[in-house]
């Protein structure tokens, strides 16, 4: 049984090499059950262990294929899983994804925005409808334990308090994250760079202030009094090129309390999404798909509301 | 549902969230999604040819014994009941490898939904040793293969929380009701 192929070998037709990673190698191929459509292969290089398939690849792939049901029109097809062969060191798999002609970096080609390096861009893509496409969803933790150190360090900068505090958490982390990115895009640059849990915490309690006492989480070994008391400073210090609507909205999203931030739906619904997807629609080639909570009111052009250029 | 890499010793869970619970949608993409995770209700007619219920009954059992004294979240042993009915819709095996299907498949459940998961060592010995740790693993794959990894799957304790809040009842009523079901 080490060597199971499954007649998948031929099944697909690899054209190109598209892709070259630590983790393995992504194809260009022809899926030949399905009239030839292209597709993307990637072969993976997962580290067996006495404990078998490591907990990540299961979660990661178990999560992308229960998302399939939704056939989520921003987020790539994951169209089969196979595991191809595996040695006493070594499991290879094989996912076949979407084909998308082109990543943000080659859509954007010639102008990458400052600071956004073609690294960064790498896993959202444009399909020739212009529509955007996030892939790789966290599967850079199934391809490999060389990159489990400095993935700790990056996300730290958009971890939530109540994570870093170790208290109880829930969907308000990712929104807090959003909040960080959002920030993000005006800035070019992160807003918290910590070097450590309890700098993180200095660093977002130097911008939004120390929390009131009432706020803080239940139940934490850091207690509140361990930081020193600072007012909170006006935003627009930190993002000078923010405007009020789009203030409205960071706070909303990088509120202390996980209670009070916005949820995704409701954020969503600020009017600081509603004016930008009319002028997105009238000024820009870039399609946003349709969702239930994306209606527009019909107003007529306005310019865009990002300052940045 | 610890995703992000706080070692802590103590177990953090997650609050109830109101984002999940007050939102229909999340409901409706239960209901929806449950349906690709049935096992066939024909199997042990139309694909096993050695296995019987009653076999299933035991090998279900003693699963149930060793996710209790293992105390293995709740949702283990109803996740791995579900993979065992699936693998046993579309493969025929003998009776003599159920109960390396019974652990493999609380060893992916554990890992699916366990922040410290069953061990390989661990499983073999609830079976007396009459596995071995490389079938386990070999037999994970072939699971993985056989039900397309796609093993985050809807069981009835998805439901649970969800039904909960929509009914009036009291804190304390409901916490006997988790507790039974």
């Amino acid at each position: 049984m080490t060597s199971r192929r499954d007649g998948l070998e031929q099944n697909y037709e690899e054209i190109a090499v598209i892709g070259n990673g630590a983790y393995g190698t992504v194809y260009k191929a022809r899926d030949l059950k399905n009239d030839g459509q292209f597709v993307a292969m990637k072969r993976i290089r997962i580290q067996n262990t006495e404990e078998g398939m490591p907990m990540s690849a299961i979660r990661e792939i178990a999560l992308l294929k229960q998302l399939e049901n939704y056939e989520h029109p921003n987020v790539v097809r994951l169209l089969d899983v196979r595991h191809t062969d595996h040695t006493a060191s070594e499991i290879r798999l094989m996912l076949v994804f979407e084909y998308v002609d082109q990543d943000l970096s080659t859509y954007l080609e010639g102008c990458p925005p400052p600071g956004l390096g073609p690294d960064r861009i790498r896993n959202i893509l444009v399909t020739s409808q212009g529509t955007l496409k996030v892939a790789d969803f966290g599967l850079a933790r199934v391809y490999g334990f060389q990159m489990a150190l400095t993935s700790v360090v990056v996300t730290l900068w958009y971890r939530a308090p109540e994570v870093i505090l170790q208290a109880a958490y829930a969907t308000p982390v990712d929104i807090w994250s959003c909040g960080c990115i959002f920030v993000e895009l005006f800035n070019r640059r992160p807003l918290f760079c910590g070097q450590s849990d309890i700098d993180q915490l200095s660093k977002i309690f130097d911008i939004l202030g120390l929390p009131p006492e009432d706020d803080w989480p239940e139940n934490v070994s850091l207690p509140w009094n361990s930081f020193k008391a600072v007012p909170p400073q006006p935003l627009e210090q930190f993002v000078p090129e923010i405007d009020n609507d789009a203030k409205d909205l960071l706070e909303k999203l990088i509120c202390f309390n996980p209670h009070r931030r916005l949820s995704a739906q409701e954020a969503m619904n600020h009017s600081y999404f509603r004016d930008d997807l009319d002028s997105l629609r009238t000024s820009s080639s870039l399609s946003v798909s349709e969702g239930e909570s994306f209606e527009t009111d019909g107003r007529s052009d306005t310019p865009s509301k990002h300052g940045g250029s | 549902m610890n995703l992000m890499c706080c070692e802590t010793e103590t177990l953090k869970r997650a609050y109830e969230d109101p984002v999940l619970l007050k939102d229909d949608r999340v409901l409706q993409n239960l209901l929806a999604t449950e349906d690709k995770y049935m096992p066939s209700p024909t199997y042990f007619k139309c694909v096993q040819t050695d296995i019987k219920p009653y076999m299933r009954k035991m090998v279900a059992q003693w699963m149930l014994e060793v996710c209790e004294e293992q105390r293995c979240e709740e949702e283990v042993f109803p996740l791995s009941m579900n993979y065992v009915d699936r693998f046993l819709s579309v493969l025929d095996i003998p009776r003599t490898r159920l109960q390396l299907l019974g652990a493999v498949c609380m060893f992916l459940a554990s890992k699916l939904k366990e922040t410290s998961p069953l061990t390989a060592e661990k499983l073999v010995i609830y079976t007396d040793n009459s596995i071995r740790a490389d079938e386990l693993t070999d037999m994970e794959l072939l699971v993985l293969n056989k039900l397309k990894w796609d093993i985050s799957a809807i069981t009835p304790h998805d439901f649970l929380e969800q039904i909960l809040c929509r009914l009036s009842m009291d804190k304390e009523k409901c916490d006997v009701i988790k507790k039974h079901a």
